[in-house]
């Protein structure tokens, strides 16, 4: 039985990098633009329908929820190349089409407005499913779609949908720079309260490495939103190959979560990606060939990282899981993660077993590549808390000065109190602190004394 | 006094050469009898002894006489077979005896002829030195007639020459000589039946005397026998045609090596197959006629020598084996048969198609829980087990699979379970009642998948389909755990689950993804791309040799060893490669063993401790799947007992892996297999450091 996943993209930057995801899955599957399977899409051994339904024999429809409150994104997408291969009843725009306004509190409020509309849309795409497995949200924690309506859709799914898993790929906002969104502090804490509490596991994709990544690998000097997106799409593909290249290992998406979160607070996950390569960076310089010891070591520096962190010295890897796509012999595995052991590369939990989980799995044979191996890493790693902590420095300076938060006490949530900012910035603290509680070999007694 | 002489040679009693002891006894020789008291005692022993020769031959040609012609089809039924000597060996045998005999016939005219010209007076020493020879060569004669005919099971068919060439040990030149012929006279008689098997297929043996055996034919005298209406399974005959011959063990003569009867049934086997085949493969693939006859003619030249050689059989039916093997590699199964038939058992039984085998876990769960539920049905059959391979197979890649069809599950009666327990640990485990994959495998692929194999394959599949039940459990209850946390109000510490339940969840998870990672990449995974390269290569080379060169396989004469050794040297330097079936069988027989010892199925305790880990995990997913989220002290010291008795195993497993480890054998299996798994145990020293 297909282990199908509902796909949720919100917002500007979830409908963004949604797009390129796609594009990139039809490429994988040999589906073309229309969503029609291409004639030369005979090699089987994939698994479409987890994102994919058929309408008939050859027309493949992505399990995708296209919603934004504004316009303009949805209909470049419908605009473009790509604008038969999604369902049009899966598409949700706001009527007024004003958009959030940047303000996450706009955000959550429209969207419990048109809550029975989108609860409608994803109704009928979960009847659709033979066994669906649970729901990925596409989003940004930064403006007001994606972090609004994305942090009242995770609210409600857990209240419809309480035994489905609830994954997410959130954009963290570039704190390094200056951005056109200044309340991105404010939306950001409240967003991060949903996903702690209301997510299984969250995928992490900060901007400013994504651009770092972008301009100091690939050589990009101000790397476009589009070529970010890219680097996104293929950090989103790669992670999905387990349960699209069906193999040895697991299958499912819980079997690839539930070992990477022993403990169900910490499921802020940091990923890797090698070698980047023009082939999804166009323009981007190539990267020699590559063996699994090189990917499997290149995925640990930091320099690949796809979140800029300062790990401590007492920062360690609670769990991670090596992806490693292509020709990979089995028996490198076992000497490359020799190899890291005796280069001590990595540093692990001191309250619990831990390693490197490695999957190796197939490459779409119809998207030529000019390296023979490539690998994600996704990691689950104590340093998630400076970014976290560098989020909250800005979000304390502003809320010390109460810069901005008039937009905000226009929605009936924050009219009469900031209760839920301060709510959500303890929700913050507190996973900070389980974060840092799991460096120390005592951390099995943490809820313990806390009561 | 002459003429009773002769008569008595000639085996013929008269009043002076009587039968003693007299009837009613069985006499043993003839006397004199003791009234001929005008006989001096030196002569009656003299002549005694003369008729004693007599006596022999009387016994010998009664013997000849009673079996010779005893096999017209006519007596067949009639006879007590288990208590008469019967069949073409004995045929063969009796007439050679009588040609042996001939010799003496003519010694005894001779002797008339003298005793007529000298007029009757010849000494009796004369004649006792004529017949001198014959003393020992009679009586051996005697001696071996009698020993066949007190053992007609013992000595029967091909059997018969163990008797024959273990009395060729003799010091009697003379002797030798005619036991050498009737050995000569028995081995044509094999070399008949050897023929018309390897270079036909043909298996023409009414009395069941060759060492190869044809199934079907011997159910049907069973069935004739028993007389019962017989209904013969045509379709089942059919798929089973191939694997009906088979050898048995009793039958071949001591002295010819099991491999060279292996390498006998082999070559028939393949040949009756296509022979008797319906379809494609009769027209296009019989053996080329030119190879048969090269074939018939190898075998002729052997039969035609008088002394026998084993190595020079060894050497023939090594020859033709290796033409056959691989016209067989050519025409009928091809390397990508065999790597077709490994990667389905790879798929299916190893559980290579992960999202199949989840699939079927789940649908056992259901079975499991509707038999709990409801009262009515509660006997699984094994016709509901495989219609869940179906239902399985449903939106995974097996789905369009037509291979899964071959396979069956099978309820194992704990009865007439004769395997060792190790091997069957796991069979229990999976729906609570013991189960086993089984695969019908068939015609040509029987040439290299033995039964042993299969049961092998068997003994896999339910340990991984444990492991894989165990960790598709423990990620449902992660599942249901974070469900409840979810729902959770998060302020409220009190009612947060403690993360004691969460650890031991995360470590039970950690083990189980370790085994399974280990097992499936480093032992199975490894070994399998291992073996299909070797496979593939010897493919390629056969396949570049069939263009290079029309003809099968040079033809190289028995008489020239030295081409042989040639050829063998050949074959020593390319080790990498598999040559052809025989050497396939064994790869993939060292394959499954060294998964098997990868699987740490072959050490006892190893097996034992894992399955009591799997059990202590799957008592921990049942006390969380009935959890509410509600603090509930009672459940929490339970799944603290749970974690102590999980870490004193894992730990019990772990040290004793580290120990076996550092033994120089180790468990066997593949190489360092114990360092790769005790590598991802311990990869952050947990076990090692932390828990000590």
């Amino acid at each position: 039985m297909p282990r199908e996943l509902i796909t949720i993209q919100t917002g500007q930057c979830g409908n963004q990098i949604g797009m390129e995801f796609w594009g990139q899955l039809c490429a994988e599957h040999g589906i073309s633009q229309d969503g029609i399977l291409e004639d030369f899409a005979t090699e089987g051994g994939d698994r479409k329908d987890v994102f994919f339904y058929q309408a008939d024999d050859e027309h493949y429809i992505p399990r995708a929820l296209l919603l934004d409150l504004e316009p303009r994104v949805i209909n470049n997408i419908l605009a473009s190349k790509y604008a038969n291969l999604y369902n049009p009843e899966n598409i949700f725009l706001s009527k007024d089409g004003g958009g959030a306004g940047n303000i996450w509190a706009y955000g959550f409020s429209q969207a419990e407005k048109v809550c029975e509309d989108i609860f409608e849309m994803i109704d009928r795409e979960a009847d659709g499913s033979d066994s669906l497995e649970g729901f990925m949200l596409l989003h940004s924690i930064a403006g007001g779609t994606g972090s609004g309506m994305g942090s009242f859709l995770l609210e409600r799914l857990n209240e419809r949908y309480p035994k489905k898993l609830i994954q997410t790929y959130s954009v963290f906002p570039n704190n390094e720079e200056v951005s056109d969104v200044v309340v991105q502090p404010y939306n950001s804490i409240l967003t991060l309260k949903r996903l702690t509490e209301n997510a299984d596991c969250v995928i992490v994709l900060d901007n400013a490495a994504l651009t770092r990544i972008a301009s100091d690998r690939l050589h990009i000097q101000n790397p476009t939103f589009a070529q970010t997106n890219q680097l996104v799409s293929t950090v989103m593909s790669a992670s999905t190959t387990m349960l699209r290249y069906p193999g040895y290992m697991n299958n499912d998406l819980v079997g690839m979560i539930a070992s990477l979160i022993p403990t169900p607070k910490c499921h802020y996950l940091m990923t890797a990606y090698t070698p980047f390569t023009s082939d999804q960076v166009e323009k981007a310089k190539s990267v020699r060939k590559t063996t699994v010891l090189d990917v499997m070591r290149r995925l640990l520096q930091p320099k690949n990282k796809m979140v800029s962190t300062n790990p401590s010295k007492k920062s360690c890897y609670i769990s991670v899981l090596n992806i490693i796509q292509g020709e990979a012999d089995p028996t490198d595995v076992h000497k490359s993660l020799l190899r890291i052991r005796e280069r001590r590369l990595a540093q692990f939990i001191p309250w619990g077993p831990a390693s490197i989980q490695v999957a190796l799995t197939k490459k779409s044979p119809y998207v030529q590549t000019s390296h023979r191996v490539s690998g994600l890493m996704l990691a689950n790693h104590t340093s998630i808390t400076s970014l976290l902590k560098r989020t909250c420095d800005h979000y304390d300076r502003f809320r010390k000065r109460g810069a901005f938060l008039e937009q905000y006490k226009k929605e009936d949530m924050f009219a009469d109190s900031l209760e839920e900012f301060d709510i959500a910035r303890e929700s913050v603290q507190n996973l900070m602190k389980e974060y840092e509680a799991c460096e120390s070999p005592d951390y099995i007694n943490y809820g313990i004394n806390k009561s | 006094m002459h003429h009773e002489l002769l008569s008595a040679l000639c085996g013929v009693s008269g009043d002076l050469f009587n039968p003693y002891p007299p009837q009613p006894n069985i006499p043993k020789l003839f006397k004199i009898p003791p009234d001929f008291n005008f006989l001096h005692e030196s002569e009656r022993d003299a002549l005694e002894r003369l008729a004693e020769l007599g006596f022999h031959y009387r016994c010998i040609v009664s013997f000849i006489n009673k079996y010779r012609g005893i096999n017209s089809a006519v007596f067949i039924s009639t006879i007590e077979t288990e208590t008469f000597l019967r069949g073409s060996f004995a045929d063969a045998l009796c007439n050679a005896l009588d040609a042996a005999l001939s010799e003496y016939q003519q010694l005894v005219f001779e002797s008339e002829d003298c005793i007529l010209e000298e007029d009757g007076v010849i000494p009796v020493a004369d004649m006792v030195s004529r017949f001198s020879d014959y003393h020992v060569i009679l009586s051996t004669l005697h001696e071996l007639v009698d020993e066949l005919e007190a053992n007609p099971v013992k000595y029967f068919g091909c059997r018969i020459l163990n008797l024959l060439v273990a009395r060729c040990k003799t010091g009697v030149p003379k002797l030798r000589g005619i036991m050498f012929k009737l050995v000569h006279a028995c081995h044509v008689v094999l070399y008949q039946y050897i023929s018309s098997w390897m270079v036909y297929g043909y298996l023409q043996d009414t009395f069941g005397e060759f060492f190869i055996k044809d199934e079907s034919i011997i159910n049907k005298q069973q069935q004739q026998q028993d007389s019962q209406e017989v209904f013969f399974d045509e379709e089942n005959n059919q798929k089973r045609r191939h694997q009906r011959f088979f050898i048995d063990e009793s039958l071949i003569p001591n002295y010819i090596p099991h491999k060279i009867a292996d390498s006998i049934l082999f070559v028939g086997r393949a040949i009756a197959t296509v022979r008797n085949a319906d379809h494609s493969y009769r027209n296009k693939s019989m053996l080329p006629r030119n190879l048969s006859s090269m074939h018939l003619q190898y075998l002729l030249e052997l039969s035609s020598k008088h002394s026998f050689n084993d190595s020079e059989l060894d050497n023939v039916v090594s020859i033709i084996r290796n033409n056959v093997a691989q016209w067989l590699w050519q025409v009928v199964l091809t390397g990508d048969k065999v790597i077709e038939c490994l990667e389905t058992f790879r798929n299916y039984f190893l559980l290579g198609q992960g999202d199949f085998a989840l699939s079927l876990i789940q649908q056992f769960e259901k079975l499991v829980n509707s038999r709990l539920i409801s009262t009515r049905a509660p006997i699984v059959k094994e016709q509901e087990l495989n219609s869940l391979l179906i239902l399985a197979s449903v939106g995974t890649l097996a789905e369009n699979d037509l291979t899964l069809e071959k396979f069956r599950f099978r309820l194992v009666n704990s009865n007439d379970q004769k395997r060792s327990s190790t091997s069957i640990l796991f069979d229990d485990t999976v729906i609570g009642i013991p189960l086993r994959l089984e695969y019908q495998v068939n015609w040509p692929l029987d040439l290299f998948v033995t039964s042993e194999d299969l049961i092998k394959y068997g003994d896999l599949f339910s340990f991984l389909m444990s492991l894989k039940r165990t960790q598709h459990r423990l990620h449902k209850a992660w599942v249901h755990l974070s469900a409840l946390r979810k729902s959770i109000d998060s302020r409220d510490n009190n009612s947060e689950l403690p993360l004691i339940i969460w650890r031991t969840r995360a470590s039970m998870m950690f083990f189980v993804e370790c085994i399974w990672s280990h097992v499936q990449m480093d032992i199975i995974e490894s070994s399998f791309q291992k073996l299909i390269c070797q496979i593939s290569v010897s493919s390629a080379r056969h396949g570049s040799s069939h263009t290079s060169n029309q003809t099968p396989s040079t033809p190289i004469s028995t008489i020239n060893p030295e081409i042989m050794k040639f050829k063998e040297q050949k074959l020593d330097t390319k080790t990498e490669s598999l040559q052809d079936f025989e050497e396939i069988r064994l790869g993939h027989q060292s394959y499954l063993n060294d998964i098997q010892r990868g699987c740490l199925l072959e050490s006892r305790v190893c097996a034992e401790t894992i399955k009591k880990v799997l059990s202590i995990c799957d008592r921990l997913c049942a006390l969380l799947e009935r959890w509410d989220g509600r603090k509930d002290d009672e459940k929490l010291s339970q799944i603290n007992r749970v974690n102590e008795e999980f870490r004193d195993q894992v730990n019990f497993l772990f040290r004793t892996l580290s120990g076996v480890n550092q033994t120089p054998d180790g468990i066997g299996g593949p190489p360092r297999h114990l360092d790769q798994l005790l590598l991802r145990l311990d990869y952050s020293k947990w076990f090692s450091v932390w828990e000590n």
